[in-house]
């Protein structure tokens, strides 16, 4: 019974929401604040359960005192509801920044600047040739954009080929992606009316 | 001849809709499929997998929304199965508020029978702060996950008694639409660590995620619909993503044909505009 309901609600939703295409409707509307809502609910039970396990009870079961810096911090956050103290959350959001990029830091040379250097210095077949030349083309491109002779001109010309079969791809495997989730939407109005398991 | 090209140019939106929503429906109601090649970033994932056992344990990170599945559900389910069947201990911990959900359909419409929760697999929930998040479970995971998502204690559930950090871990498999992606795994388990990891990303994502197979620091790259359908080719076990290609491949020819029309419409009365002129 509560699958069938589950089956019917995806369906109509799904119908509602994709009536948009048509223009603006009420049944949009509906779905579109049913959406916002059960999203923002469901992520602010998540949050409440993540706040419950790392933070308060460890706090008040095991004593671990730290646990009140980052709890302060996230209470620092609500500061912004008010104009006089809105610098407060300047605070928290500061240490979040700073500790964000210092773990994102973390290995970034290494993973992102050196074995990507390396890799792409190493000429096994024809792929890793274009590969070279594509990289050059693009760096010299935006390094010589102003100042160009003839060489860095020619370069410059394929790094801008490079670039634009880069976004022709990207392009390209957006639309596959959108169209792959447009599948999960027309299985559920399909799904509806019986027509596939 | 001009006057076709214009109602042409001028169709209605909406009957273009309707046919790329004919164009995906008619494939599901009547499958059918297509020869598929195995690209060399699904195979070798599914060749490392081969070779893991059931001392291994393998970190499963489903960072999507119901809204993606369809694009990474079914690589997530599939590869989710090769690892039952080679016996891994499965661990699915999420950084996504989203994921914990997916992982309990993942589960349910995956597990084998015989395999037991907590023993053989386990769900842990969500923790969030993202990128940050990750880098502390791999380095705490008791620590950052003392509960599964039913409120199990960690102790209780034999699958991941001796998971403590990154250095347990045989292969960590992150499912991502977004945010930090396959950037902050290498970033966080790949150099710090130097263990195994593989992407499966969206299309879009795709290409981004291409360089880091390049420098070897992904074991496997599954990309979007495709790479699951070739997952699910791999392994035998058709799911989600082989049925979507058919509707895939429809509806993909059927944008083609949209663009190639428009742009020879746009051309033809582009031409007649400035011979009149």
């Amino acid at each position: 019974m509560s699958a069938r309901f589950g089956i019917y609600l995806a369906g109509i939703v799904t119908i509602a929401l994709y009536s948009y295409l048509i223009g603006d409707n009420k049944m949009f509307k509906f779905a579109e604040h049913l959406y916002v809502g059960s999203a923002a609910g469901h992520a602010i039970t998540m949050g409440y359960i993540n706040i419950r396990d790392l933070g308060w009870t460890p706090l008040v079961t095991k004593g671990q005192v730290m646990l009140l810096i980052p709890i302060l911090l996230g209470l620092c956050l609500y500061s912004r509801f008010t104009t006089k103290y809105v610098w407060v959350s300047r605070y928290a959001i500061a240490v979040t920044i700073g500790i964000g990029t210092g773990v994102g830091l973390r290995g970034m040379p290494s993973a992102q600047i050196l074995s990507q250097l390396q890799a792409s210095m190493v000429i096994k077949n024809a792929n890793d040739f274009l590969a070279i030349l594509g990289t050059l083309g693009v760096i010299l491109y935006f390094l010589f954009i102003h100042a160009q002779n003839s060489v860095t001109k020619g370069f410059g010309r394929i790094g801008r080929w490079v670039m634009m079969i880069t976004f022709g791809v990207g392009f390209g495997t957006s639309t596959f992606s959108m169209v792959a989730r447009g599948t999960g939407a027309v299985t559920a109005i399909l799904r509806m009316f019986g027509m596939v398991k | 001849m001009n006057q076709f090209m214009e109602k042409l140019q001028n169709t209605d939106r909406r009957i273009l809709f309707a046919l790329i929503f004919l164009a995906m429906a008619y494939p599901m109601v009547k499958p059918f499929t297509l020869p598929m090649s195995i690209t060399q970033e699904v195979k070798s994932l599914y060749d490392f997998i081969e070779k893991l056992g059931p001392n291994d344990v393998v970190l499963m990170a489903p960072d999507y929304s119901p809204a993606y599945a369809p694009t990474v559900g079914g690589a997530c389910e599939a590869i989710y199965v090769h690892l039952m069947r080679r016996g891994a201990k499965v661990v699915f911990a999420s950084f996504s508020p989203e994921g914990p959900m997916m992982a309990e359909n993942v589960i349910a419409s995956g597990t084998p029978a015989g395999k037991k929760y907590g023993v053989d697999y386990v769900n842990m929930g969500y923790r969030a702060g993202g990128e940050g998040a990750v880098a502390a479970a791999l380095q705490d995971f008791p620590g950052v996950f003392p509960k599964d998502f039913q409120g199990t204690a960690i102790k209780d559930l034999p699958a991941v008694q001796n998971l403590k950090s990154a250095k347990d871990i045989s292969l960590g498999v992150l499912f991502s639409t977004g945010g930090y992606a396959g950037g902050g795994w290498v970033r966080q388990l790949v150099q710090p660590y130097g263990k195994p990891f593989a992407a499966v990303v969206t299309g879009m994502m795709g290409p981004a995620h291409v360089p880091y197979y390049q420098a070897k620091q992904l074991v496997g790259l599954v990309v979007d619909m495709k790479g699951g359908a070739e997952y699910e080719t791999l392994v035998k076990r058709p799911s989600g993503s082989l049925a979507g290609m058919g509707a895939q491949t429809l509806a993909q020819m059927l944008i083609v044909l949209y663009m190639v029309v428009a742009n020879v419409t746009y051309l033809t009365l582009k031409k007649e505009r400035t011979r009149t002129r």
